[in-house]
């Protein structure tokens, strides 16, 4: 018996994913929600329980036998119902009921979780949805905590669930051995789906904040578990952890005390934090074989780059812009070839930039909205046209849609002013 | 020494369930307030399962707890105090009223 503060931080958020993960597979994912429903509540029965008995020595074990019963338990009472219903009865799988299940179970169970988020991956869902359901059922967020993490209502995340498990349903969908040819066929998909939610995380610095942490570190987490695991393990996602840990690196320095957005230029370096950084450098060694040249592999090289400048003006424009022109070919995205631009500006001067800028079209600008205005008027301001600036300023500020966002811009108007 | 019973009521009303996250968190509240008051709590009670019966007067059996209350048990602890305000202190401690669910809190009458 043990105490529950040496339980691992998140270890009931994890433990919601694998155990989400054994059952599903066990069972089938046509019981995927009968699954998470009995682990909430192995989890809730651990609540009461341990605080008075002291946690187990194998909580684990313990949950999922927990979560196991439960689920059996529901399933017989579904035959029972079947049997009322139709007068017939539905055999029962009740091979998970095996006391071997249990021993097997912490052998198994890494590969499980791989297995659900590659589930969650299925081509049949929509890309926004893989995201919620790989949070929800793999990640172990509520659906609350997954609104707050990817700006959005309850209620869309609800659907977004609803809406994937249905797509699961009419594909006949099932949790399989990962073998090659599927891990090569949904890779693609998987590390895109890690890569949202490392971005929702990364990029959007608002709402919950402690919550948004733990999207980068759910992300991270997700990414060590593909590079390691011996089938998935690849060149592309070890770039991927590199390029998340780079990132991370650098998070802490991007917000002031009051919550405000701090640019690049006027980062504290000395803030960066060197042994992510160092072990990012080791994962893009390890990611530098094969002839698959993957935009995680340049994203990272970008990432490198700011990170080894010791300062703003040291940095190595010339070959950031490079980097961004190999990107561009393969993966125009609207935040590329706005982050291209900027680039430019610096190694060409403000008017290349601006060129670029007013080269993207009047849809990809909405979505880019207030980016693209902020970018336009620190440009402006950088030729010397501040009145320019100003007025872009103030678009910026009509259009930003987070509390920081609008603090930044604020911040800008009033020095103009 | 006294014993109180404090009665945890949970809410019948529909709620969100808590993430695993807010879980863990309550374990480690609910271990902290056993730590705290130590042999204060002489059972720590447990749980109660929301389903159950109510026998009704003329032996009618009828599914219970009482389906039209806005509340219902969710579980118990015993503690002991010398007083109505000592128990007061350790139920205020409690995860179910830091959390801000309503505690009863009764004196056993001692007559045992």
């Amino acid at each position: 018996m043990s105490s529950a503060s040496e339980l691992v931080e998140h270890y009931f958020r994890h433990e919601y994913g694998r155990l989400v993960a054994l059952l599903a597979s066990r069972l089938g994912v046509r019981y995927l929600e009968l699954a998470e429903d009995v682990v909430q509540s192995a989890l809730s029965r651990a609540l009461t329980a341990w605080p008075r008995s002291g946690v187990p020595n194998d909580p684990s074990a313990w949950l999922y036998r927990t979560a196991k019963n439960l689920a059996l338990d529901a399933l017989r009472r579904e035959q029972l119902a079947e049997r009322v219903l139709h007068g017939q009865v539905a055999p029962i799988d009740d091979s998970t009921n095996s006391p071997e299940g249990v021993v097997q179970f912490d052998s198994e169970i890494g590969d499980e979780t791989l297995r659900l988020l590659f589930l969650c991956c299925h081509p049949a869902i929509a890309p926004e949805s893989r995201v919620a359901l790989a949070l929800k059922t793999v990640g172990g967020f509520s659906v609350s905590e997954i609104a707050s993490g990817l700006l959005t209502t309850a209620d869309n995340v609800e659907r977004r669930l609803t809406r994937a498990k249905e797509k699961l349903r009419e594909a006949k969908a099932e949790i399989t051995e990962l073998n090659s040819a599927e891990v090569v066929s949904r890779m693609e998909s998987v590390l895109s789906t890690v890569y949202l939610i490392f971005n929702e995380g990364f990029f959007a610095s608002s709402g919950d904040s402690p919550i948004r942490d733990d999207l980068c570190a759910e992300a991270i987490r997700l990414a060590q578990m593909i590079a390691g695991h011996p089938i998935c393990g690849c060149p592309t996602v070890y770039a991927q952890v590199a390029l998340f840990l780079m990132h991370s690196a650098r998070l802490n320095s991007r917000l002031d005390a009051s919550g405000t957005t701090i640019l690049l230029a006027d980062q504290d370096r000395s803030q960066w934090n060197w042994d992510l950084i160092r072990e990012a450098m080791s994962w893009m060694e390890k990611s530098a074989t094969g002839d698959l040249l993957s935009r995680y592999h340049i994203e990272a090289a970008i990432a490198w780059e700011h990170c080894r400048a010791t300062d703003f003006a040291a940095t190595d424009w010339r070959r950031i812009v490079q980097l961004y022109g190999t990107l561009l070919d393969r993966f125009a995205t609207p935040m590329i070839r706005l982050n291209a631009a900027i680039a430019s500006s610096y190694a060409d001067g403000p008017e290349a930039g601006r060129e670029q800028l007013l080269a993207i079209d009047a849809v990809d600008r909405k979505r880019l909205r207030p980016w693209w205005d902020c970018c336009m008027a620190q440009l402006h301001e950088r030729a010397g046209v501040p009145a320019a600036a100003l007025s872009h300023w103030r678009d910026a500020l009509a259009l930003a849609t987070t509390s920081p966002q609008r603090q930044f811009v604020q911040s800008q108007i009033d020095r103009l002013t | 020494m006294p014993k109180y019973l404090l009665i945890y009521r949970d809410s019948t009303e529909p709620r969100p369930q808590p993430s695993p996250e807010e879980m863990q968190g309550f374990l480690s509240m609910w271990e902290g307030w056993f730590q705290q008051f130590g042999k204060k709590i002489v059972d720590a009670g447990d749980g109660l399962l929301p389903t159950g019966r109510v026998l009704q007067p003329g032996g009618v059996v009828a599914d219970g707890p009482y389906v039209e209350a806005k509340e219902m048990i969710g579980g118990f602890s015993v503690v002991e105090a010398s007083s109505y305000d000592e128990a007061v202190e350790i139920a205020k401690q409690c995860p179910i009223a830091v959390m801000g669910g309503p505690v009863e809190i009764r004196e056993f009458a001692g007559y045992v």
